[in-house]
């Protein structure tokens, strides 16, 4: 068994001529909290629907936790997409009774007192909840996991700072502290403090993979500084105003 | 797996059809009352009313059975519920069977359910129906001839084989429109027309007038081989769609 929980060797991954992944090689051990930083269409979803099994490689390997994406890493995973993935007609209860019947990992008691928490109502039918609420339904069932890998594809996006603090304080206090947390996002700031690992993906391509600590000491600045340095936008010259 | 993703297939057609299937029973039951009384008599109930709304329903019905069919393979698993069902540890094939058995047999719940609301709407006296001689005749001709029931089974077969073989093509024009990026509804309409088109020269091909006269041969010597021959005509390209499918789910999934 491999030591680390995810590794891809030459991924590349395009829809269509256009490539959303180039040659990405990654390892990332586990017992992380790791950043997958990017600004948009740097291919951050994509590299995590992948690690899912939503998409499929162009070409390239990929594992997670030694093996080939399956049945067997799926039931190690646990997702938080950047969608809403239920069907209406269901009960927040209804989708923890599925994940109780599907994931031997799923903890049904944590997830009702999770909700009682996030003042959810896990009785309510889906239609009737906001968009707020929605996401929270989906933020307790990726958290009241007990998987080795956590995949959140833009927890924070969208809602305000007091929010963002609000999700990033669930995802810390109840996640497997033996598992990797993979939290993608362009909202560094927000998650740096919480980060062990921080990857900079850039039109596909991996620019960076280091510890935070290794960036603070080495380049003298924050992961935040860092990335508007390296992805700060070119404003156009010469327009003779 | 299989069985547990079928439990909420099953509850997601339940909580769609028991208020139709209900509405076109009940309404078969005041169908009974009004129109066969306003025939009788000269009352008038709005029995005409009536029987335009059990139309409705029944009609209603049967296009919400291919809707439901489409709507769970392309929604369920090519759509947004896709991020769930592609997420859980099961195999694409258990995903597609689930989803295969619960279409199947919601098609054949309106269908009995259109014949049983007929039988509900006409109003046979049970009591002497149950004293015809016919009854008897039947029982014994069963008791004489056991193997009949083989027979009434295989005709079940059957109906379960195209009933199967039409849901199949569905998801195939699906999946297959589920291969490029743009127009996917219409690919798929596109594939599906392809696809009957194929299907219907082939069996064109197959069921020649030489076939037919084998089958009938066959037919004359053992009728259960007849019964079993057609069924698996209609379940060899069933199964070869559903191959397909699954394929495309397990290599070229792209839930963009």
């Amino acid at each position: 068994m491999s030591d680390f929980l995810i590794e891809c060797r030459g991924l590349y991954k395009s829809y269509g001529l256009r490539p959303a992944l180039s040659g990405v090689d990654l390892e990332v051990g586990p017992g992380r909290i790791v950043g997958l930083l990017g600004p948009n269409g740097s291919g951050k979803t994509t590299l995590i629907k992948l690690l899912c099994g939503l998409l499929q490689p162009t070409r390239g390997e990929l594992a997670v936790d030694g093996s080939a994406i399956g049945p067997y890493t799926k039931s190690v995973i646990s997702y938080l997409p950047d969608r809403m993935y239920f069907a209406d007609w269901m009960k927040a209860v209804d989708l923890f009774d599925l994940f109780r019947d599907f994931y031997a990992d799923f903890e049904y008691e944590k997830a009702i007192a999770m909700c009682r928490s996030l003042g959810v109502e896990p009785g309510d039918r889906l239609k009737s909840m906001s968009k707020g609420t929605k996401e929270k339904v989906q933020l307790v069932l990726a958290m009241s996991r007990q998987a080795k890998l956590y995949l959140l594809d833009e927890p924070i996006a969208g809602v305000d700072p007091a929010a963002r603090d609000f999700i990033l304080r669930t995802i810390l206090t109840n996640y497997n502290e033996e598992g990797t947390v993979l939290i993608s996002t362009h909202l560094i700031s927000d998650v740096e403090k919480v980060l062990d690992e921080a990857i900079f993906l850039k039109e596909g391509k991996i620019m960076l993979h280091a510890t935070v600590d290794d960036i603070r000491e080495r380049e003298g600045k924050s992961v935040d500084a860092l990335f508007r340095e390296i992805f700060r936008a070119q404003p156009m010259e010469g327009g003779g105003f | 797996m299989l069985l547990k993703l079928l439990k909420y297939d099953f509850r997601a057609m339940w909580k769609q059809f028991s208020l139709v299937w209900g509405a076109a029973l009940a309404l078969a039951l005041v169908n009974r009352f009004t129109v066969f009384r306003d025939a009788a008599s000269n009352v008038t109930s709005n029995s005409e009313l009536f029987m335009f709304a059990f139309m409705a329903v029944i009609m209603a019905m049967l296009v919400l059975a291919v809707i439901f069919v489409v709507n769970r393979f392309s929604k369920g698993l090519l759509g947004s519920e896709g991020y769930l069902m592609h997420t859980l540890p099961v195999r694409p094939w258990e995903l597609v069977a689930s989803k295969l058995i619960c279409g199947a047999v919601t098609w054949i719940g309106c269908g009995v359910v259109a014949v049983a609301s007929v039988f509900v709407m006409t109003p046979i006296n049970w009591a002497e129906l149950i004293q015809f001689p016919f009854w008897g005749e039947l029982f014994r001709g069963i008791v004489k001839h056991p193997d009949a029931i083989v027979l009434v089974l295989e005709f079940c077969l059957l109906i379960l084989s195209t009933t199967v073989q039409s849901i199949a093509m569905i998801y195939l024009a699906l999946a297959a429109g589920h291969l490029f990026s743009r127009h996917r509804r219409l690919i798929s309409v596109a594939a599906f027309i392809g696809l009957y088109i194929l299907i219907f020269n082939i069996y064109g091909r197959v069921f020649s007038v030489r076939f037919i006269q084998r089958l009938m041969n066959i037919a004359t010597v053992n009728v259960y081989g007849s019964l079993l021959t057609a069924s698996a005509i209609m379940l060899i390209p069933a199964a070869a769609f559903l191959v397909v499918v699954c394929w495309i789910l397990e290599h070229k999934l792209n839930l963009e």
